[in-house]
């Protein structure tokens, strides 16, 4: 069974890459070699790499054309660099509310979020001997250092949301939706009623960076999608859950 | 638009008449009283730095539109489960 396949994703939830053809498999570790640290590197470079420059790095266009704008008059007069001065301090104090607010909805700590990447990696490389592409573990290993990487960079990402129910009493989930203004972690553990086995829990884990400040991705206990069991987020991509052996 | 979307009230109407006027104008007013002589490499400078903030602006924009079209990159998953 390949996960992706369109008709064998249909036919299971637990999907596996066992049966996938050689050049998807490619796909798969393209997909995670490839793009992993291009968006990264995009991210890093388009958000800044600490959060109070992240405004300053979305708004620096505007900044940087209104200094522009006042530069004409050379450097005679402050006045005419009135309103560069107004934009930086507007951006700043918006910072440091954005900063507030998002430190008030922290409930764990680093060692829960610690926890997930063990979690995650143990499992991701038990899974190597079961999938097709040998190249899987030095996927994982990489992505392991850009999320210790990331969480350097970043910080702790805050949680605001944990344990949520899921589907129509088909199954439920532990949820964790940790998001800062412009990091978002979200993972669900997902435990199904018919399926008790240990093999039969999945664990999603991804990181979600540059999520637009000003319309954080928050998620409701009622906002879960039935089919996938997961929450919904504006991300278009599908995950797919893996067997464990 | 403005009434539409945003609720023209106070703030917009007296940033339109006085706000807007005001932060455009007191560069061109300022070197009608003191005129400055520009050279070739502050003119160039000035239209170089005009210029990256506009790609600057043009791209965080077209990163935002993505974003909430839902094709940022940013937005993709890091492990291969998560099939694209």
């Amino acid at each position: 069974m390949c996960a992706l396949n369109p008709s064998d994703r249909r036919r299971s939830r637990l999907a596996v890459y066992a049966d996938c053809p050689r050049n998807q498999a490619d796909h798969i570790r393209m997909v995670g070699m490839v793009a992993s640290p291009e968006l990264f590197v995009r991210s890093a470079f388009l958000n800044g790499t600490r959060s109070v420059f992240d405004d300053f790095v979305y708004f620096s266009g505007d900044l940087i054309m209104a200094l522009a704008w006042s530069l004409p008059t050379k450097f005679d007069t402050p006045i005419t660099y009135f309103y560069v001065c107004y934009f930086t301090v507007l951006l700043v104090h918006r910072q440091r509310r954005d900063d507030e607010a998002c430190e008030k909805k922290s409930v764990f700590n680093e060692s829960h979020i610690l926890w997930l990447m063990e979690f995650q990696i143990r499992r991701g490389l038990g899974k190597v001997q079961e999938t097709c592409a040998m190249a899987h573990r030095s996927v994982y290993l990489l992505n392991y250092l850009l999320i210790l990487l990331a969480i350097l960079l970043y910080g702790i990402p805050k949680i605001v949301h944990f344990m949520a129910p899921c589907g129509k009493n088909r199954s439920y989930s532990r949820q964790l939706q940790m998001t800062c203004h412009n990091f978002t972690i979200h993972a669900s553990k997902d435990y199904p009623q018919r399926h008790r086995e240990i093999h039969s829990c999945t664990t999603q884990l991804f990181l979600r960076y540059g999520s637009d400040p000003h319309r954080p991705a928050l998620v409701e206990p009622g906002q879960i999608d039935d089919e996938r069991n997961v929450s919904v987020l504006p991300v278009r991509r599908r995950l797919v859950p893996i067997r464990r052996k | 638009m403005d009434v539409v979307s945003d609720g023209f009230g106070f703030m917009l109407s007296s940033g339109d008449l006085l706000w807007l006027p005001f932060t455009y104008s007191v560069q061109g007013r300022y070197l009608a009283f003191h005129p400055v002589e520009l050279g070739w490499t502050w003119v160039a400078a000035i239209l170089g730095v005009n210029f990256l903030g506009y790609y600057i602006f043009r791209t965080a924009n077209g990163d935002k539109n993505n974003f909430r079209n839902g094709h940022n990159p940013k937005s993709q998953c890091l492990f291969p489960e998560c099939v694209l």
